[in-house]
């Protein structure tokens, strides 16, 4: 709030000069249509690519739209709605890409930065293990975890062989209903740990040195200088990293309509895979849609939250330079 | 870091525990690389193995008799065009934001939230107005009909636009203005600017978006899958089609997705040094 | 308020009557006799809720926008 304080005294001192601040007199004008012009194209992609079709979207959402009695029906209010939030499935879908989330991002978050910490002592190899570790990220989910099924196989894949020897259980990756949305969550933290692990890492590695010397000299101890000096330090990547991670998991769906196809059952039903499933296979059109509408309007929530502080940052550099 | 003055066991516990990582991501991998050189008869096997007489049945059967290059040749095509289209208006708005930080920021949130929106939301208005497009006489002409390449190519640039312009912000907001003020005091255009001073600095980050929007159309999945059916799929989807009803030949398969994903590979490979800041869409530089 | 700031604003009192819209259908209607009695006090709550929310913002700005003016003033005061 104080920032904005200052941001409004700022724009007072601002107002009574008279040029625009980074240009020759009398430009001023050519350089605003200039801008303009320039954005021009992007903006027409954008316009008529991404809010035609929400607006379509949400139209079909108040209407009755069964594909297979036909195309577009009357508009019906808000009936839509009120059939998916009273529909069970949708939340039990919505129940399970919470727990995916919750869980993948978890796991993936305090793995990645334990990687971190791990490589960023080594002294020797760096560049070969993050190009191995950068490879499943170059991956296409949808092609990988077909053959990820492979892996899972209960009789010939190589997990539980592996798993066998070590005397360990072998489980029925995609197959039971109890662990196969683990199955899922497991490959989604082989495809993204390494991308949290070479953020995380490169962010340990751009860390100023003099708070940490000066900190060694007071005899400080390692796990003291971790708490106070290098987490908060490091908070601003890692939260930009939690914030891509959460919305990646919530939008997930290569791999499950590659892994398990929603099952066994609906157990890895994600929301995504359901809309996928009332709109293309039921050919609900209106329920799709209006789960399609939900959705968008929780990531806006979660936009306005969590992307406002980033776009500030953003929007800082953009002015001071 | 600090300097550490670790005893040796921890060090080798160090090594270990990061050759242990190291397997772990490059295993399933490593195993598709070798699975496609195995012959059929050695792979849906127990105990698994590593050792076999090498073959290139797989990838032969995989590129012949399932046409595979046929989906290479699509992707290639869909992606390189979409790359193409992205960088170049992308470009030009990311400029824009960059230096005249136009419209204060909203229509920056505004592109980005888009990156937001769940592609299964747009999915289905796209299906249909592709499907009507593909009706008129411009469409045909244009090819943005359903299962044609148009429609994908138009889906993939709305789709990387929102990012390739996050990251063209970031690479444009790190040239110096001097050099451009100084350009137009020496009485050189805004386009002359952008032709003989900016774009030339700035190559290196176009390149690097670029290899991103090349690595984020090729290894799409959710609107190839919909919108084509036979004449415009790309390699994501073409390697379900492995999955026939005589049953899984796993061979083939992973020959395929090897092709599949080869590629790629070795582009974020090239691109290694610049990840770290094309992931986190330039707001770390790694 | 200006336009920035006015722009940012209806945005999200637009987001807060979609969101007790949504809430309503979820968890309040269900204790309604009538359905139309419903949807009447719905958007009359949400309409309440997200004008209160826009003035109420508009208000503050508005104190933000006082305050700056009367330390610029105040300043320039100072340099006479």
């Amino acid at each position: 709030m104080s920032s904005s304080h200052t941001e409004a005294v700022a724009d007072m001192r601002g107002k009574p000069l008279s040029a625009p601040k980074g240009s020759p007199q009398g430009a001023g004008l050519s350089e605003r249509w200039f801008s303009i012009l320039l954005i021009t194209p992007a903006m027409l992609v954008i316009l008529v690519f991404a809010l035609l079709p929400l607006i379509y979207a949400l139209d079909v959402s108040f209407r009755f739209a069964d594909l297979t009695r036909g195309g577009l029906g009357d508009y019906v209010g808000l009936d839509n709605f009120r059939t998916v939030f009273a529909d069970p499935t949708f939340w039990a879908t919505c129940w399970i890409t919470l727990k995916f989330t919750v869980v993948a991002v978890g796991l993936q978050m305090t793995l990645g930065v334990g990687i971190a910490f791990l490589l960023h002592g080594i002294r020797f190899g760096k560049t070969l293990v993050r190009s191995l570790i950068i490879l499943p990220l170059a991956t296409a989910a949808a092609v990988t975890g077909l053959f990820w099924r492979y892996l899972y196989d209960t009789q010939f894949g190589p997990v539980n062989w592996l798993l066998g020897v070590l005397g360990l259980p072998e489980p029925n990756w995609l197959g039971d209903y109890t662990i196969a949305l683990w199955s899922v969550v497991i490959f989604d933290i082989w495809q993204w740990t390494p991308f949290v692990a070479l953020i995380a890492l490169a962010g340990l590695q751009s860390l100023p040195r003099e708070p940490f010397e000066a900190a060694e000299l007071d005899g400080a101890s390692r796990w003291r200088i971790l708490k106070t000096l290098t987490f908060p330090l490091l908070k601003p990547v890692l939260l930009l990293v939690l914030i891509l991670r959460t919305i990646d998991c919530v939008r997930l769906y290569d791999a499950v309509a590659v892994l398990t196809r929603g099952g066994p059952g609906t157990s890895t039903e994600t929301m995504t895979y359901y809309l996928y499933r009332t709109g293309l296979k039921i050919f609900r059109m209106d329920y799709a849609s209006t789960m399609a509408v939900f959705f968008l309007y929780v990531m806006l929530v979660a936009a306005v939250f969590a992307l406002a502080p980033l776009l500030k940052q953003f929007t800082e550099r953009a002015t001071e330079a | 870091m600090l300097q550490q003055k670790t005893s040796w066991p921890f060090e080798v516990l160090r090594y270990g525990l990061v050759v242990l990582v190291v397997s772990f991501f490059f295993f399933p991998i490593f195993w598709m690389l070798l699975t496609s050189f195995k012959p059929e008869a050695t792979i849906m096997v127990s105990p698994p193995r590593f050792f076999f007489e090498p073959t290139l049945e797989n990838y032969r059967h995989a590129l012949v008799d399932k046409h595979f290059l046929f989906y290479v040749k699509n992707t290639l095509i869909i992606s390189t065009i979409s790359t193409l289209i992205v960088i170049v208006i992308g470009s030009l708005a990311a400029y824009s934001f960059a230096r005249f930080n136009v419209g204060n920021g909203h229509i920056l949130f505004f592109i980005i939230s888009t990156k937001m929106m769940p592609a299964i939301a747009v999915i289905l208005p796209y299906f249909l107005i592709f499907r009507d497009l593909g009706r008129t006489a411009i469409g045909k002409f244009m090819h943005v009909g359903l299962d044609q390449h148009g429609a994908l190519i138009i889906s993939y640039v709305m789709f990387n636009l929102p990012f390739a312009i996050w990251l063209l912000v970031s690479f444009f907001q790190d040239i110096p203005r001097e050099l451009e003020h100084s350009a137009r005091l020496d009485g050189l255009s805004r386009m002359r600017v952008l032709q003989k001073v900016t774009f030339p600095l700035a190559a290196p980050g176009i390149a690097v978006t670029a290899v991103f929007t090349l690595i984020f159309c090729w290894n799409e999945f959710l609107f190839a899958y919909i919108l084509t059916r036979k004449l415009a799929s790309t390699v994501t989807v073409g390697v379900e089609s492995f999955f026939t009803l005589q049953g899984i030949l796993w061979g083939p398969v992973a020959a395929a997705a090897t092709i599949a994903v080869a590629p790629m590979l070795l582009f974020v490979l090239m691109m290694q040094r610049y990840m770290v800041r094309g992931l986190t869409f330039g707001a770390i530089r790694g | 308020m200006d336009f920035s700031q006015g722009w940012d604003t209806g945005f999200k009192s637009v987001l807060i009557y979609a969101g007790v819209i949504f809430f309503w259908l979820m968890a309040v209607e269900k204790h309604f006799a009538a359905q139309f009695l419903s949807v009447i006090c719905m958007n009359l709550v949400a309409l309440f809720l997200a004008i209160f929310f826009f003035l109420w913002k508009r208000g503050r700005y508005r104190a933000l926008a006082r305050a700056a003016e009367a330390e610029v003033a105040a300043i320039l005061a100072e340099d006479d």
